[in-house]
């Protein structure tokens, strides 16, 4: 299901005092099982180009195209979009209402109209995709879970809709490194083994390095910069400028290669890393 | 000699005895001088927000005693003693929007000062000086809501600011902003901590901010386990790992290079500690 | 879908004009006083001279008159609603049927009372609005308490009241943020708020209320918490940074107040009502 963005402009508060722009001439495409990091320090617009892929926001100027149906248009069914497009936000537990956590999960399927036996397939489904187990966790109380497992109820609620491509908005922003670990772990097997697009939209860079194949850089609503992970990575000057910390490992070996030693910069984790200052060091003398 | 804060056999119990009690803090033990700069690190549910509560009398020891500036939080049942305590040591928490008062800056930076009684002049004069020292006196006219998360963040430290404490607790102050927000926040306590001679207890599960002060104390399982300079602390990996925390990357590669054989010294932090480092190490290759 | 876009009323408009510099209890009192000429007005001939003095007060203000008038429009339905029943229900002795249709007539003295209380709200709601874009929260919370400390000797708790108010108005961004998140992630789980009739609709503001309300008691214990550690025991003992003084201007705005509210009470007096 792919989207494409075109022309796209976004104006919050448009014809008040307060009015500002938001973004400016977006232009974008994402295909099919894409696994894309949509990075920006805060304010920077890319929460609300995500609101775009999903209805959320219909553009007045501009057009957004899911799988060809352009969301502006009336014919559109935005519902459906929203069912196809599946986006979480950043604290999503904050969105949990029912009591339980298979009630909750179940909150989308039962909007769609499906079938009770259907629902319950479905929530079984969504939550073993997220490691919650069935048995375990259905009839739990939601306000007994932990943050982690709040935020995996939340994608699993969100997964009960069978979305084809899921947005997940600073989906680690207050978890301690464990629960980040998880979550990160969840979101990789829905990409890997769940063949789903993902998109993750986050400001901490070093989420994203291990994990997505393309990175999109917004800045003050402009993409600044859209290519291979590796490649946008490396570019670290940039990073820096619009306020975001570029992964550390690639922080290093830039200090190495300022410091005249050969290595090369694309590096996304710590083996690369080593294997490259291993490499460096057996080298004969210092070119 | 008298310490800035003491926790002498500091356990804490939620709920009650008979009934699923929660064991939060376990006999701690924990002294901190004037002008300390120390980031108290773990994971959640280590039972670190229940120990920075402990800090100025918003929870009470169930057994054993805190004492600031020798002043036994536990004993304050006189409000006149924790309106003291709470004078001295100032409190910063995680969600800037859950802690403002007033929707003006300047007015809730006020807020404090006014609750203690000083005069006009006074208030606007410290009013004034903890936003210039945070640099958001340009800001002081500005609506809250129109600020960043970061920004939100300076607003609330000012606040606490304004009431010249010895002491400022910030309970995980970073976890909902962006590198650019924590940035500005982690600069400024320091500026605090350096000039002001004030001392920070920085509370988060951030390794990559607790390695920017001088002493480190790891909580799990509502114990202290290590305590010391980051160096020391950060050397011990495999405890760490076994806290689930993680390593810095500097951190990390010096590790794995001295596990290779590398003659790498021991205790690195940082970045550019590491890079000095392999320069030596290659130009004595 | 932005909610907080069409909210006017509790927003402050930063400015420095002649309006905004005001002290807050001329205001407050000001626009208490308007209102509450506004509450006799019963011609078409006085609403008209008081929306001319609001207009004068918008342009005043510089406040973009699309936007003072924007505020208006969610209430359009209501009054509409309001009208039809004015219109169709008084039927006091003595009025014309000018309309009917079925069981249902029309009175000249329903379509007349009608219009005017449909003005009469309109202008009740344009006055509060063009106070509270020229007066900031704390402006305001200051002016009331100011206004009913002399209340305080018998019992009134100014203080504790204002602060309320400051609090209650600080929370209403958070708070109309929050809601919209919450709208729209329920919206992305498939709930159309735009359709299904009355009831349909407010039995999908179930799951945006209840998220809403468990946060809101959730921010309120934390706020309790951050103000107890900065030192907030009660009103008694506090100090103000800020001090309240009427200065020339205020004297020259209770001058035009004063003038208008004679030339306002002669239209009232003079002019028959129209039913």
């Amino acid at each position: 299901m792919p989207i494409e963005v075109e022309n796209l402009n976004h104006t919050y508060k448009e014809g008040t005092p307060f009015a500002r722009q938001a973004l400016f001439d977006i232009n974008l495409k994402i295909d099919d099982g894409e696994f894309v990091g949509l990075i920006g320090p805060s304010q920077s617009g890319k929460s609300t180009l995500g609101q775009y892929f999903n209805a959320l926001y219909i553009p007045k100027s501009g057009r957004v195209l899911i799988d060809g149906r352009d969301t502006a248009d009336r014919n559109t069914d935005l519902v459906q979009i929203r069912f196809d497009v599946g986006y979480v936000f950043q604290n999503p537990e904050h969105q949990l209402f029912k009591t339980t956590v298979g009630e909750d999960i179940a909150f989308g399927p039962t909007c769609q109209r499906c079938s009770p036996e259907e629902i319950r397939k479905r929530v079984r489904e969504a939550m073993a995709l997220v490691g919650l187990d069935y048995d375990t966790f259905f009839k739990r109380d939601i306000f007994a879970l932990s943050g982690g497992q709040k935020r995996r109820a939340a994608i699993a609620g969100v997964l009960a809709c069978q979305p084809k491509v899921l947005i997940l908005d600073g989906i680690t922003a207050g978890l301690d490194p464990r629960g980040r670990k998880e979550i990160l772990n969840v979101v990789k097997n829905l990409h890997q083994e769940g063949k789903m697009t993902v998109i993750l939209i986050s400001h901490s860079m070093d989420d994203v390095a291990r994990l997505v194949e393309r990175i999109i850089i917004m800045d003050q609503g402009r993409i600044i910069d859209d290519g291979p992970t590796r490649e946008v990575l490396t570019k670290i000057g940039q990073l820096q400028q619009i306020g975001l910390e570029p992964p550390q490992v690639i922080e290093v070996m830039q200090r190495l290669r300022e410091n005249g030693f050969t290595v090369t910069t694309g590096v996304l984790n710590i083996h690369e890393a080593i294997s490259e200052i291993v490499k460096m060091l057996n080298m004969p003398g210092r070119e | 000699m008298e310490y800035l804060i003491d926790f002498r056999n500091v356990s804490f119990t939620y709920g009650s005895a008979t009934e699923n009690p929660v064991h939060a803090l376990k006999e701690i033990n924990l002294r901190i001088k004037e002008g300390e700069f120390i980031a108290v690190i773990g994971p959640n549910g280590s039972g670190k927000s229940t120990l920075a509560r402990h800090f100025n009398g918003l929870l009470t020891p169930t057994s054993g005693e805190v004492l600031v500036h020798g002043l036994s939080t536990t004993n304050s049942n006189q409000e006149k003693q924790l309106i003291e305590i709470r004078k001295r040591v100032g409190m910063v928490f995680q969600n800037p929007d859950n802690q403002l008062v007033s929707s003006i800056v300047e007015e809730d930076v006020a807020f404090g000062p006014e609750n203690l009684g000083i005069p006009q002049a006074e208030i606007r004069r410290r009013v004034n000086h903890a936003l210039a020292t945070l640099n958001i006196f340009k800001y002081r006219r500005e609506s809250i809501c129109h600020l960043s998360e970061g920004q939100k963040q300076l607003v609330a430290i000012a606040g606490v600011l304004a009431m010249k404490p010895d002491c400022i607790v910030l309970d995980e102050p970073t976890a909902l902003l962006d590198p650019f927000g924590r940035k500005q926040v982690l600069e400024s306590l320091k500026k605090l901590n350096r000039d002001e001679g004030i001392a920070i207890i920085f509370i988060t599960h951030f390794m990559s901010e607790a390695v920017y002060f001088d002493r480190v104390a790891v909580m799990d399982c509502g114990e202290i386990k290590m305590d010391g300079p980051p160096g020391d602390i950060f050397s011990q990996s495999s405890l760490i790992k076994e806290v689930g925390l993680d390593i810095p990357v500097a951190a990390q590669l010096a590790d794995e290079l001295i596990q290779r054989g590398f003659p790498v010294a021991p205790g690195i932090l940082h970045v550019e500690e590491l890079v000095s480092n392999l320069c030596q190490l290659k130009s004595k290759i | 879908m932005e909610l907080t876009k069409n909210l006017t009323l509790g927003i402050y408009l930063p400015g420095k004009t002649a309006l905004h510099c005001l002290d807050p209890r001329t205001k407050i009192a000001g626009a208490a006083g308007l209102i509450g000429l506004l509450l006799f007005t019963n011609n078409y001939t006085a609403y008209a001279f008081f929306a001319a003095f609001a207009f004068g007060l918008i342009l005043t203000a510089k406040i973009p008159l699309g936007y003072a008038l924007r505020g208006l429009k969610p209430m359009l339905p209501f009054l509409a609603m309001m009208w039809l029943f004015q219109v169709f229900l008084q039927k006091p002795p003595g009025s014309k049927v000018i309309f009917s249709w079925w069981i249902l007539e029309a009175t000249d003295a329903g379509f007349h009372i009608g219009t005017l209380m449909s003005i009469r709200v309109l202008l009740l709601f344009l006055m509060t609005t063009i106070l509270t874009l020229t007066t900031s929260t704390v402006e305001l919370t200051d002016g009331t308490e100011a206004l009913l400390r002399p209340l305080q000797k018998i019992g009134m708790p100014a203080q504790e009241l204002a602060l309320t108010m400051v609090i209650a108005l600080r929370f209403v961004p958070t708070l109309a943020e929050e809601a919209e998140k919450i709208i729209k992630a329920q919206t992305a789980r498939g709930v159309d708020f735009k359709q299904g009739n009355f009831i349909q609709k407010m039995l999908k503001l179930f799951p945006v209320l209840l998220p809403l309300f468990v946060n809101a008691f959730k921010r309120a214990d934390e706020l309790i918490t951050a103000m107890e550690s900065r030192c907030y025991t009660g009103g008694t003992g506090r100090t103000k940074m800020k001090v309240l003084r009427m200065g020339k201007n205020d004297y020259y705005a209770w001058g035009v107040f004063l003038a208008f509210a004679a030339m306002q009470i002669t239209l009232i007096l003079t002019i028959a009502p129209p039913c």
